[in-house]
């Protein structure tokens, strides 16, 4: 099964998604799949706040900015495995901005990256028993960006609503509240 | 009328033409050829389509059935007084009711971030906002499309 979990900053999105996991799989198959690259202090801050959250709760991590399907080689059973991907929204960033910095506008970029994203991600929960993935709203705030950054949202949009519409169940998550949407 | 609301690319207008070619698709059967048919049938416009004009003056006499108006939070944003805004609306609609079958509107939701610095940008969200109110009271469905999936408001 895959559950799709989306929230705004700080809503409660990781806590309720890591209990979306806990309770579905006994300590040695739980697999947190990190895509946040830690730069700088605040990035180290955040990873630390993160690993600190899901201490003792039984999660192997795997770290995997981009090429999410790669981690499925480090996951000894996968058919028993529950993954925790988070987040959708860095992976589309690092899928975007890190890896090919010379090539091609970001407007251009958007379709190659989506469906990267989207077969990277079906590759990998397809192999495993169940995943929750986790996702950014970034979309309401009204303001206008500068082109890069819109091109950004934009993909991340597409890439979000191809999930849900692709998860078994989706949940929105405002001040720690989960609500089925789908 | 319709409004349908949500963040920056959510999908509304693809859950609009989603929707929209659903209904024709069960008034005609018989079409081979669905896209045609909403092309045909179905005018969209926008904030360039609007320029300068008054907004009635851009629905048509003619037999299209379904008017679709997209971004219509850039539109009222080219009013600068909500007052006008909102009678450029309401002639609009009012004009769609007596030409054609259906009028749906599609609004990004903007007032969900940090208050803007500028007088100009905190106007704007706000006669987004109230005017959304508005339409909503007046509207027979109301959806929130989140992550492509529509919820049905009212």
């Amino acid at each position: 099964m895959v559950t799709l979990v989306y929230g705004g900053s700080g809503s409660g999105k990781s806590e309720f998604a890591e209990d979306l996991v806990m309770s579905g799989a006994e300590p040695g198959h739980r697999y947190y799949i990190a895509t946040m690259i830690a730069a700088g202090e605040e990035g180290r801050r955040r990873v630390e706040r993160h690993v600190k959250l899901r201490s003792g709760k039984g999660f192997q991590t795997i770290e995997c900015p981009r090429n999410i399907e790669e981690a499925l080689r480090r996951i000894p059973r996968p058919e028993e495995a529950v993954l925790l991907i988070e987040c959708v929204s860095n992976l589309v960033a690092n899928e975007m901005f890190d890896s090919d910095p010379a090539g091609g506008s970001p407007d251009g970029k958007i379709p190659q990256v989506v469906k990267k994203v989207i077969s990277g991600i079906e590759g990998l929960t397809q192999q495993v028993r169940d995943a929750v993935l986790v996702s950014n709203n970034i979309f309401d705030d009204g303001m206008e960006y500068d082109h890069l950054t819109v091109a950004y949202a934009k993909a991340l949009g597409m890439v979000n609503w191809q999930l849900a519409a692709d998860s078994d169940r989706v949940f929105e998550v405002t001040a720690g509240i989960p609500q089925q949407i789908r | 009328m319709k409004l349908i609301i949500g963040g920056f690319a959510q999908g509304k207008l693809e859950y609009v033409l989603e929707q929209v070619a659903k209904e024709l698709e069960k008034e005609h059967p018989e079409t081979e050829d669905i896209n045609r048919q909403c092309e045909d049938e179905c005018l969209i416009l926008d904030e360039q389509t609007v320029q300068d004009k008054e907004l009635q003056e851009l629905i048509p006499g003619g037999n299209q059935k379904v008017i679709i108006v997209n971004h219509l939070h850039l539109i009222i944003r080219s009013f600068e007084e909500q007052e006008t805004a909102w009678q450029q609306i309401r002639h609009l609609i009012r004009k769609c009711e007596q030409n054609h079958q259906e009028l749906i509107l599609i609004s990004d939701e903007v007032g969900n971030g940090i208050i803007p610095l500028s007088r100009e940008d905190r106007d704007y969200r706000e006669r987004v906002g109230r005017i959304l109110c508005l339409l909503a009271k007046e509207a027979d469905e109301v959806v929130r499309v989140i992550c492509g999936l529509a919820q049905i408001l009212k």
